[in-house]
């Protein structure tokens, strides 16, 4: 069967290569090599993954723990038992499945903050395991009550049961010379299958059914919709993704350790999954890519990569919850009319000043951003005094809109950073200058929106 | 001695490991509080409270280093220890209480689900780190050796048994020693400071008008409203205690365990935090300080007694997961109906 | 719309909080440097422009404290190569991409230096995982790597196809080499029967360290009363302790890095332990004396590197280091800077910038004298240079000799 699989499927993925090989050095000019991108593409799975499970009304963090679980499967079987990707892939899934039924049929009972916390426990529970997973193999073969039991599972994973010292999951040290099969090809052909299975499942039943428990619950139970089943299979699904993102990340990085799939994975995921937003199944893919792409075309500001990750999610869920392919849906911007649309743009050109102010501004003596201390100092003191004002004569106004204010500092910002820069505080090749004096325009074209059009 | 035996515990120096309980449950306990205390008024899970005891470490640091820790170790003191303390104590919850504006108010007041506040306190849990990395490079760094009274107290020679004071120092020391105890000075003060905040704070929420104002706008922010409550007061006090709280536990432990400050030094406590307050009872204060105390003591009592010690992390876990399974209000918590 | 300005005016906040790093000292190195194949090699005729080596150290994440030296080691050396004309007509650029503290970014930073920048050879990464994953990158395309800090078994035999392995070097010297050199002078010396071990169970360096030394101490007929672990983050260490203590061991083997032997040492003193507490190179720093003080005295040490060493590329070294980043180097700085002598030397006595005449030229490499005393690689591009048993006394390191043999009985 595989090799029937295999001759179907291989015609598919020799097209992908030969598709992807100039989209890929195009992508590698501005600094995301092959590596990066299938990266990006893996965490576009576990992003998906925790999409099912957000998509159902459950919040759970137990993905890494099954990312460790598939990798672990996926290292196991190619290095013990010279598996092929098919091979490990389909098996990680199933594990990673499997293990989900027990987890997930007491956990999903739970509900919001708890279910959320309970995943946590799972998730340390797994590293743990996986990182003692020798010593405990050894105390359960010798037992004399799970000894009959362990032994046959044992013989799976390792050729003598019966050395001193099992090597298994090697402990702290991780697995090594794991084979490389993982192909960027493979990636895209599994993406773009999952999206037409999450297109599809979108229109069914299923997913109707999915989105109603996620508006309520009880409401959807009381409408004769099995609850308890749709959760269940929503999280086996979720866990079976995650399986599949660490079998791929297993067989692309050539060693795997416990600790790469902890709570900081785990909030990892979750932050590709509510950036690109929750609307849609498409969100959390771009969310994945994106998350991924950013500290690598950032490069030469790496060491805040943490800060502006970190910022960017803070301000996602704060002001824009849809994630960011609410963006990328019309109504969002038409919707609640000209004054709404105005509060975007502003939005947007604070976001990007915001950033630019979050970003460092002196790297190597003050070049990469292109700011001299003081320049920004002063350029910024201002910008705050404006900003103050804005809001002095808000409130004076008693509820007036504050167009013009918003202009004067728009334009007031554009004037200054040029000026600054005309001076030399500021260096002009730099890209966040360009950033800030968007950003600022942005702000100047909030409060033009805004205007009312008699007074225009 | 049998159920010593039984218990596994016929080897132990067991005065000195409930010592060590004590000190780590208090340190648990004083970390925990502060989580108990947003979680019970605002029903609000705050991961970035790990962030914030690691910053109030830090803001001790600087009140008593002054600015040479940003670049290197802190070689001597500009300003006398003590100035440490509360400093890391307002500046805990001065921090508090910028957060809870710019990350949970917003959303408070959109009413969006707490789940996106559970989010965005990770988002500023990442962006603490990170900022304080950037500061203070990811170098461990402490308080001059010599300035820190965390040598054992033992019995000291040369001592002027005419001074009372003395007195009491010698009669404690040689109740330490006989004991086989060693306990530093500093951990003492923590193990006081802790016991005297939890007091304290039970003190407050059970018997004052604030306490009652708490707990009402707990029970609900718009009964709350309705008594002529300031609920944003209310919330910033809460997030001002708890940022207190977690800046207290950072520079009790940073001058306990000298040096300890590093951008990371939260991390462990996070989840442990976590598993006191899901053991105690979500939201429930006496809860997060018998939790704290439970936990030190169940961790002492693996490590000690059996040869799992290895797995103790994952038998705390596997009980906060059992708990949260079969009563996830936890020991003293009350019914919760988030449960389905 | 006030909640705009809110974010706004938080953003500038934050903003003023981060006040400007300071740019990196860059200055020292008065001392023409002795270290270098001068009169080995010829002095390069073909070589010219810039020669592009690349660096991966981790500059953010668990392992930047580490990254942070590395890079300093790796720049001095890069500036006094440069100053030196050591490459004849040609400049030596160290091109340092951050590998963070993941497998993965180690591997984006090692393939954007293979196939963007165009490096002939590559120093790093940071840590062990990071190795497996990130080196044969540069390796099976033909390009040299060297890990100046990557102390697992199996580096330099990490691919399946020996031609791959061929390109894989490590200058830093594994604790299968040291704890062995380690355990055997301090049992002969101190006569130690029993010991009790506590080591960090989750961390790839401190767990092989543990499997080594407990090899060791089996060799050497030594009895181990327990084992205990700890986990990264851990900051307590008095509950293992006061078992350990219990049991009277006549010393404690540890196998952790800097930041936690500083604690195991400070409250194992506070408890009352006063005998001898043994370390591998996670000791080997100079904060253990500054940040444990008095407790420190005692503390065996065993370590690739010896910063007290009066050999004079040592001393001149140390002098440098200091003088340039105000703070005396650790044992990831020395190993950086003499990887990059290394490195430029391969380069010099190929006269090219082939990648495999300088792999060649790198693995002939025998008796190059370095702040790590004579250093050659073995056949399998493993260090060869021998490791030092030191102790803490009187607040520096010492080479611990025969001398100390009642330096505990008092």
């Amino acid at each position: 069967m595989w090799g029937l699989l295999d001759s179907l499927l291989q015609p598919i993925l020799d097209l992908a290569t030969q598709l992807l090989e100039p989209l890929l050095e195009r992508l590698a000019t501005v600094g995301l090599s092959e590596p990066v991108v299938q990266f990006m593409l893996m965490n576009a799975i576990l992003g998906v993954s925790i999409y099912l499970t957000l998509n159902c009304g459950m919040f759970s963090l137990a993905n890494a723990g099954f990312m460790a679980i598939g990798a672990y499967v996926g290292a196991i079987l190619t290095t013990q038992h010279g598996a092929t990707l098919g091979e490990a892939l389909l098996y990680g899934m199933l594990v990673a499945g499997i293990i989900a039924i027990p987890v997930g049929l007491p956990v999903l009972r739970l509900r919001n903050i708890y279910l959320a916390i309970a995943t946590i426990g799972f998730g340390e529970i797994v590293r743990l395991i996986i990182l003692h997973f020798d010593t405990l193999a050894v105390e359960f073969r010798d037992s004399k009550i799970f000894g009959p039991i362990a032994r046959p599972i044992l013989k799976l994973m390792v050729e003598d049961v019966d050395a001193r010292r099992l090597e298994i999951t090697l402990g702290a040290r991780g697995i090594t010379r794991i084979p490389v099969y993982t192909e960027t090809a493979h990636l895209v052909v599994f993406l773009l299958v999952l999206s037409y299975f999450l297109y599809r499942l979108h229109h069914s039943r299923m997913g109707r059914a999915m989105a109603a428990i996620r508006q309520d619950e009880r409401v959807a139970a009381s409408q004769g919709i099995n609850v308890v089943y749709y959760k269940n299979v929503a999280f086996v699904m979720g866990a079976m993704l995650a399986g599949a993102a660490g079998v791929f990340n297993a067989l692309a990085t050539r060693t795997i350790e416990p600790k790469a799939y902890g709570f900081d994975k785990a909030v990892d995921i979750l932050a590709y999954a509510v950036l690109g937003g929750l609307g849609n199944w498409l969100g959390p893919i771009l969310g994945g890519l994106t998350l991924t792409a950013i500290p690598e075309l950032l490069r030469e500001l790496r060491e805040y990569s943490g800060v502006v990750t970190g910022v960017i999610l803070l301000l996602i869920i704060v002001y824009l919850p849809g994630g960011l392919t609410s963006l990328m849906i019309p109504s969002f911007w038409r919707n609640g009319g000209r004054y709404e649309f105005a509060k975007r743009v502003t939005t947007a050109g604070v976001v990007l000043v915001g950033l630019v102010n979050v970003l460092p501004y002196q790297i190597d003596n003050g070049r990469i951003l292109g700011y001299e201390f003081w320049g920004l100092i002063i350029g910024n003191m201002v910008i705050v005094g404006l900003l103050l004002w804005v809001r002095y004569t808000r409130q004076r106004q008693n509820g007036g809109h504050f167009s013009l204010p918003l202009m004067g500092v728009g334009i007031t910002g554009v004037v200054l950073f040029i000026a600054l820069a005309l001076v030399g505080k500021i260096d002009h090749l730099a890209v966040g200058y360009y950033v800030h004096l968007i950003g600022m325009a942005l702000v100047g074209l909030g409060g033009w929106i805004s205007y009312p059009a008699e007074e225009r | 001695m049998e159920i010593l035996h039984f218990l596994g515990l016929e080897n132990a120096n067991i005065p000195a490991q409930l010592m060590n309980a004590i000190w780590l449950g208090s340190l648990y306990s004083l970390f925990a509080l502060g989580y108990a205390i947003v979680f019970s008024v605002l029903g609000i899970l705050n991961l970035s409270h790990s962030a914030i005891f690691m910053w109030g470490a830090y803001f001790g640091l600087a009140a008593s280093c002054g600015t040479s820790v940003y670049d290197g170790k802190c070689v001597e003191l500009n300003h006398a220890l003590w100035t440490a303390i509360p400093a890391a104590i307002i500046g805990g919850g001065i921090l508090a209480v910028v957060i809870d504006r710019i990350a949970f108010y917003p959303l408070r007041k959109r009413n969006a689900p707490r789940l996106s506040q559970l989010i965005s306190s990770i988002g500023v849990a990442i962006i603490l780190v990170n900022l304080a990395q950037l500061r203070f490079t990811a170098e461990r760094k402490g308080f001059p050796i010599a300035d820190v009274p965390n040598t054992p107290i033992n019995v000291p020679n040369g001592l002027d048994i005419e001074q009372p004071l003395d007195v009491a120092r010698l009669a404690l020391a040689l109740v330490f020693q006989e004991s086989g105890v060693s306990i530093s000075p500093i951990q003492i003060l923590v193990i006081i400071v802790a016991i005297l905040l939890m007091v304290g704070l039970s003190y407050v929420v059970a018997r004052t008008r604030l306490g009652k104002a708490m707990r009402t706008v707990a029970f609900n922010a718009r009964v709350g409203n309705l008594l002529g409550i300031n609920t944003e007061l209310i919330y910033m006090i809460a997030f001002f205690i708890s940022g207190a709280l977690a800046g207290s536990a950072g520079i009790l432990f940073a001058l306990a365990r000298n040096p300890a400050v590093d951008p990371f030094m939260g991390d462990s406590l996070a989840l442990k935090g976590l598993t006191v307050i899901v053991l105690g009872g979500l939201g429930s204060i006496r809860g997060a300080v018998v939790g704290g105390f439970l936990i030190a003591l169940i961790e002492v009592y693996i490590n000690t007694a059996t040869k799992y010690g290895y797995l103790d992390q994952a038998f705390v876990f596997m009980l906060f997961f059992f708990i949260l399974l079969v009563r996830p209000q936890g020991i003293l918590g009350q019914p919760i109906e988030d449960r389905a | 719309m006030n909640k705009f300005l809110k974010v706004l005016v938080s953003c500038w906040l934050i903003a003023v909080v981060m006040l400007p790093l300071s740019a990196l000292a860059q200055d020292g190195g008065e001392d023409a440097p002795q270290i270098g194949f001068w009169d080995e090699c010829a002095n390069p005729e073909n070589l010219e422009g810039e020669i592009s080596v690349g660096a991966v150290f981790s500059q953010v994440g668990i392992a930047a404290p580490y990254g942070a030296t590395q890079l300093n080691g790796a720049k001095l050396a890069e500036q006094q190569i440069n100053e030196s004309g050591y490459l004849g007509a040609a400049t030596f650029v160290l091109a340092d991409e951050d590998g963070g503290s993941e497998r993965e970014t180690a591997i984006a930073a090692m393939t954007k230096l293979v196939d963007e920048t165009g490096v002939v050879a590559v120093i790093g990464p940071t840590l062990s995982s990071q190795a497996f994953a990130a080196d044969p990158v540069a390796a099976e395309q033909g390009i040299p790597v060297m890990g100046v800090s990557n102390t697992a078994n199996g580096i330099t035999s990490m691919s399946e196809a020996d031609d791959v392995n061929q390109f894989i070097f490590r200058n830093s010297l594994p604790e299968a080499d040291v704890i062995p050199n380690t355990i055997a002078v301090s049992v002969a010396v101190l006569g130690i029967q029993k010991v009790a071990i506590i080591y960090g169970d989750d961390d790839d360096f401190t767990y092989s360290g543990y499997t080594v030394f407990v090899d060791s101490l089996d060799e050497n007929g030594v009895e181990i009363l327990s084992e205990d672990t700890f986990q990264k983050g851990e900051t307590d260490f008095s509950v293992a302790l006061t078992n350990i203590i219990a049991e009277e061991p006549d010393a404690i083997v540890v196998s952790a890095l800097i930041n936690d032997a500083v604690q195991i040492v400070i409250q194992s003193r506070q408890l009352g332990y006063n005998g001898p507490i043994i370390g591998g190179n996670g000791f080997n720093s100079p904060a253990l004396m500054v940040d444990a003080g008095d407790a420190s005295e005692g503390v065996l040490v065993g370590a690739a590197w010896n910063i007290v060493s009066q050999a004079p590329l040592n001393v001149s070294f140390v002098e440098a280091y200091t003088e340039a980043y105000g703070a005396a180097p650790d044992q990831f700085a020395a190993q950086a800077y003499t990887g990059t002598w290394l490195m430029a030397t391969a380069i010099r006595c190929a006269d090219s910038t082939s990648s495999d005449l300088i792999r060649d030229e790198l693995a002939s490499i025998e008796g190059f004298d370095s702040p790590l005393g004579p250093f050659s690689f073995d056949v399998d591009r493993n260090p060869v240079h021998i490791p030092v048993v030191q102790i803490v006394d009187g607040g520096k390191f010492e080479v611990f000799t025969d001398a100390y043999a009642d330096y505990f009985a008092e």
